[in-house]
């Protein structure tokens, strides 16, 4: 930027070769469905400029006329993006498996303490109990997570999703009756509304992605062969 | 010919006569048309792709003149589809037909 005019964006020109057209109507999709596309389009070159070449064209005109029909890059790479899993989903995926966790410490600070509701543990006692139920935690994460289908983590994802929002609620809402425990319920209340907040989130997020990761399981495998699946 | 939202059902009648790769579908499109249904080579695999989300056409990977091509396949699931969409498509035609032919 100069003196706060805004910076001319490059002129982008039509592809002139077809690694130019493929890069830009795979921009963003995972490597798996770029990997996928770029075979099959290479392929559909190859098959047009040779069906060309046989009626008597020039290389370079055959070249030429088999990437225009090809069409626009960018329409492609719009009808791409809603077949097949993007590099965005994939940090959709991992933004709410780093909120899981997340929600994760600050279950673990609230149940840790709602063991001594009356007494308020000494620091280290509070450490130890937070640490226990972190280890618990994290092996229970990473065995959902280990799972090698989607559906299957997902599912335990959600088992133990409920899990822990059952005995929360239990602690935290039916067992302190005490006053100074005001805190607590505050806690325990606001953690019903994350966990709601976030079921209605990872719903969403379900439902958007669904479609592209079960299309050829580019959740499980890559460039899989839909007709052996 | 502007043929928008046809295209899937078109794929569909073209796997109905076989297993068949993305160029081979494409020329086979423009030929039954002879011509008259043209569109870009290139909006024709997310067509594809999105057919095989919705378990219409299966894929796999075989190997022709030494090339690797995808070749796409009509599942049960996509010929009832396309038997229906067939019928939709008798009925429509045949309703426009009738009223523009009242017209004339």
């Amino acid at each position: 930027m100069i003196l706060g005019k805004p910076e001319l964006r490059p002129f982008r020109s039509k592809p002139q070769k077809l690694s130019e057209w493929l890069e830009t109507a795979t921009r963003g999709l995972v490597p798996s469905a770029q990997a996928r596309i770029h075979a099959e389009i290479e392929a559909h070159f190859a098959e047009a400029v040779s069906v060309r070449l046989q009626k008597g064209a020039r290389l370079a005109e055959a070249q030429a006329a088999a990437l225009a029909d090809l069409g626009d890059a960018a329409d492609a790479a719009r009808r791409f993006r809603r077949e097949h899993l993007t590099i965005g989903d994939g940090k959709q995926v991992a933004g709410q498996a780093d909120m899981q966790i997340s929600m994760g410490l600050i279950w673990i600070v609230c149940f840790a303490y709602s063991f001594f509701p009356k007494y308020y543990p000494s620091p280290s006692v509070g450490l130890l109990l937070i640490l226990e139920i972190f280890s618990l935690y994290l092996a229970v994460f990473l065995l959902v997570w280990r799972q090698p289908r989607v559906v299957t983590r997902r599912l335990l994802a959600l088992l133990v999703s409920l899990a822990w929002l059952n005995v929360g609620s239990y602690l935290f809402l039916n067992e302190l009756n005490h006053t100074s425990d005001r805190f607590l319920r505050v806690m325990g209340w606001g953690q019903v509304v994350i966990w709601v907040l976030w079921a209605i989130q990872l719903t969403y997020l379900g439902f958007n992605l669904r479609r592209k990761l079960s299309r050829t399981g580019e959740g499980d495998r890559p460039c899989g062969d839909s007709a052996a699946a | 010919m502007n043929f928008k939202g046809s295209l899937p059902a078109l794929i569909l009648q073209t796997l109905s006569r076989g297993p068949s790769h993305g160029y081979r579908i494409a020329a086979e499109i423009k030929k039954s048309s002879q011509g008259v249904l043209d569109f870009k080579e290139g909006t024709l695999y997310p067509a594809l792709h999105g057919l095989e989300a919705k378990k219409l056409i299966s894929s796999s990977v075989g190997k022709e003149n030494g090339r690797q091509l995808r070749y796409y396949k009509l599942t049960e699931k996509g010929r009832k589809v396309l038997a229906r969409e067939r019928r939709e498509w008798v009925q429509f035609s045949g309703a426009i037909t009738g009223i523009l032919q009242e017209a004339i």
